[in-house]
């Protein structure tokens, strides 16, 4: 027998009654008052810690107890709790659905967002992927690009001998080569569009031809994988998990972790693009090395440059390279990565491309193979 | 701001004399004695929270969502369920199923307009006007909804505020904002062959003036709006707050605002060298991100709180349940630190955290709100129409559901 309140559900008086529960009926008495009822008519509310718990009669009226005590009644006339309770009140079936979750979260950022932003590419409809790419190619012309001030025979030149490059495992991606002067260094970018934008910075510091092919393939491998739309697929997949995960704590400290988790698909984007280039120029006979020579180069002089920042103790070489990064992650796919120099482990988390070393190194590794 | 938190704080809408206290466990007290001020409680712990919101998480994953109006139930009786005062605590009745549709409603929304984003600018526009355009209804049906399926010691609350008030209390905003954006546009147009200074001055600060003014304002209806058209049973809410009050907190907030990034630029010009310093350091990479972080979260951190806790106290400071007066005092400072700790928490530990965190910031704003007694009263009845635990006004409720935040 229990002390409990009776309210019935006409006004918010209390009664005080007492509630006995013996062979599943539950009869209450109080100050002139008594009603029996089986258990199975009445509406008991789940169990908590702390809470009251209310058996409602299908009459609106209630009766509130203490839980612990009830709950014992209850169990004592083989009333059973909803599965999903008795999971929410075991720490090691609560524990071990939080593993799974975990599970399931990491997997589903690992394999489940891409898979899906993959096959989604593929239906994305090509006028709208048209429409994305020359939004981009518009703002990316105001905000970096000026007019190109490469000869026109010259440009026609590396147009030609791209075009005369079969690609890799006989595949025909359209794409259309422009040459822009940029105003923050050299880089290229692949547009959704089918646009591969390569700055004149670009084709001086690559210095070979070899290394202007090597470029080009790369960018045709982002377009040829639909690195654009996938990518803007992949951050919509990456928002909704961050949002599931940690709720809406505040919209500027969710896009911290978003960045991060983005940055690590950006890197396994650049990497596929790499491939793509040593499949491309391998199957033209082409060596890989002066690519590499190239990103070697650029290295060095964003070596030098933070040398020289850390030297004058100003931060004008930091902010360059920062500007840089800023530009190339709002073009989204530009080509080699500013961020790196010697503390180049540390800030590979962060970083929107793989390291230079492991570029260089993967392009050296495929010419050996020749 | 986040309608779900601020529910839980706005649904204990109600109270009337009960026990004073109860160590004892199962001992009823007498209600008689009950008058004067009484606290609300929340009795709610984060361990306990978090065992909710993990088989929640997890199942609403494994159904591909669908779980997720059993979870919302699930989470809303809980938050209600721990929430005390005079005695007796909250209840939450939503129908999962009612959830459900009203989820299902508004993913297809979302998605027709996500869908005609890309295809063609005047269909996204329709859409977007159309979604515009439903708002206030969808929000009357939201709010009739939740106050329908609140209860405290059996009575039902309800909301009572047409479809046609919804639209006079929130269309105001977009259209004033609408009819200056036309005008400042009219204005840069017309003068813009010979445009001094003054012109695309007045043209770019007028939507912001008009902004700063109709915020406050818009904010004030939606608030009235909510609570002078609440009952408890047959007992009306009643709301006095003036619009005057809604101004002076944004206008305190720009202050605030103002204030906070004066200091921060006198912090910065002070320590500049030293921050350029820490940067090119070992950890330089480590310095810059927790300095990002802490940039970037300054309105997150200071400016959300001191709206927050004013709003709470301007709103509920002004409400009568019938004679019966409610009192908020939550403090900004109180709320700054436990946005800041909390936000801490959960980056050190992934997201582990966030539970707690929850139950923290909901036992704070609970337990900052009272009701005085204006007498002994065990008397709010229910409202004989019928929409107690009886089916017609519940049918109504429970046409649908959807989570708007504002």
């Amino acid at each position: 027998m229990i002390d409990a309140s009776y309210f019935d559900g006409q006004n918010t008086r209390r009664h005080m009654v007492t509630v006995v529960i013996h062979k599943r009926v539950v009869s209450i008495r109080g100050a002139g008052l008594h009603r029996t009822i089986r258990i199975s008519q009445l509406d008991i509310s789940e169990r908590l810690q702390h809470a009251p718990r209310v058996l409602r009669f299908p009459d609106g009226a209630f009766i509130e107890a203490d839980s612990p005590e009830l709950t014992r009644m209850l169990a004592q006339n083989s009333y059973r709790e909803p599965w999903v309770v008795r999971w929410q009140h075991n720490w090691h079936l609560s524990l071990l659905a939080l593993v799974c979750l975990l599970t399931a979260l990491i997997s589903g950022y690992q394999w489940g967002i891409p898979w899906a932003a993959d096959m989604a590419a593929a239906r994305v409809p090509a006028a709208l992927a048209r429409q994305l790419g020359e939004g981009e190619l518009a703002l990316l012309d105001e905000a970096m690009m000026k007019p190109s001030r490469l000869a026109v025979a010259e440009q026609a030149r590396l147009r030609l001998m791209f075009s005369q490059l079969a690609q890799p495992r006989g595949e025909k991606t359209p794409y259309q080569i422009l040459f822009r002067d940029s105003r923050i260094g050299p880089n290229a970018f692949a547009i959704p569009n089918g646009v591969i934008v390569m700055t004149d910075q670009m084709v001086r510091l690559a210095g070979n031809d070899l290394a202007v092919m090597g470029v080009l393939a790369h960018e045709l491998g982002h377009l040829q994988r639909r690195h654009g739309v996938r990518a803007l697929l992949q951050t919509l997949g990456v928002a909704a998990l961050v949002n599931l995960w940690i709720g809406d704590i505040s919209s500027v400290a969710s896009m911290a972790p978003a960045f991060l988790l983005n940055q690590n698909y950006s890197r396994d984007f650049e990497r596929e693009s790499d491939q793509y280039a040593i499949d491309m120029l391998r199957h033209n006979r082409l060596a890989l090395t002066p690519m590499a020579d190239m990103f070697a180069r650029f290295s060095d002089r964003k070596a030098l440059q933070a040398a020289l920042a850390q030297m004058d103790d100003t931060d004008n070489g930091e902010n360059d390279a920062d500007q840089e990064q800023a530009a190339d992650d709002a073009a989204n796919q530009g080509e080699p990565d500013p961020a790196s120099g010697p503390d180049d482990e540390s800030k590979s988390y962060f970083s929107s491309h793989p390291s230079d070393a492991e570029r260089i190194a993967r392009l050296r590794a495929a010419d050996k193979r020749l | 701001m986040n309608l779900e938190l601020q529910d839980i704080a706005a649904a204990p809408v109600a109270a009337n004399p009960a026990r004073v206290a109860s160590k004892t466990a199962s001992r009823v007290p007498d209600d008689t004695a009950l008058c004067g001020v009484q606290q609300f409680s929340f009795t709610g712990t984060g361990s306990e929270y978090f065992r909710i919101w993990v088989v929640n998480l997890l199942l609403t994953i494994l159904t591909l969502g669908i779980y997720s109006a059993w979870a919302k139930v699930r989470r809303l009786q809980y938050f209600y369920r721990n929430t005390k005062i005079a005695g007796s605590s909250f209840n939450y009745h939503g129908k999962p199923g009612a959830i459900l549709k009203g989820r299902v409603l508004a993913v297809a929304l979302l998605a027709a307009y996500k869908f005609s984003w890309g295809r063609s600018v005047v269909a996204s526009l329709v859409i977007a006007a159309l979604l515009a355009a439903i708002m206030p209804w969808l929000l009357s049906r939201a709010f009739r909804f939740k106050m329908i399926n609140s209860s405290y010691r059996g009575l039902r609350l309800r909301f009572s505020g047409t479809v046609g008030g919804a639209y006079k209390a929130l269309s105001l905003f977009p259209a004033l904002l609408a009819l200056t954006a036309l005008f400042a546009w009219t204005v840069a147009v017309t003068f813009s062959r010979n445009a001094g200074v003054g012109v695309y001055l007045l043209s770019a600060l007028l939507p912001l003036l008009v902004l700063a003014a109709t915020v406050p304002a818009a904010h004030f209806f939606l608030k009235r709006y909510q609570h002078d058209n609440a009952y408890f049973g047959q007992t009306p809410f009643f709301f006095h707050a003036r619009v005057s009050d809604f101004f002076k907190i944004y206008g305190r907030a720009v202050g605030v605002f103002f204030l906070g990034s004066l200091s921060a630029g006198v912090f910065t010009f002070l320590t500049g060298r030293m921050f350029a310093w820490l940067i090119h350091g070992t950890f330089g990479w480590l310095f810059e991100i927790i300095y990002g972080v802490l940039s970037a979260s300054a309105f997150y951190l200071f400016l959300r709180p001191f709206i927050e806790s004013r709003v709470q106290n301007v709103v509920w400071n002004s409400t009568a349940l019938g004679g019966h007066q409610f009192q908020s005092a939550a403090r900004a400072r109180a709320l700054v630190w436990i946005h800041a700790s909390n936000l801490m928490l959960i980056m050190f530990t992934f997201g582990l955290y966030k539970p707690f965190a929850t139950i923290r910031l909901v036992k704070y704003k609970v337990e900052c709100m009272s009701l005085i007694l204006d007498d002994s009263v065990e008397d709010f009845l229910v409202n004989q129409a019928g929409d107690n635990a009886g089916a017609l006004g519940q049918e109504a409720g429970d046409f649908l559901d959807v989570d708007i935040a504002l």
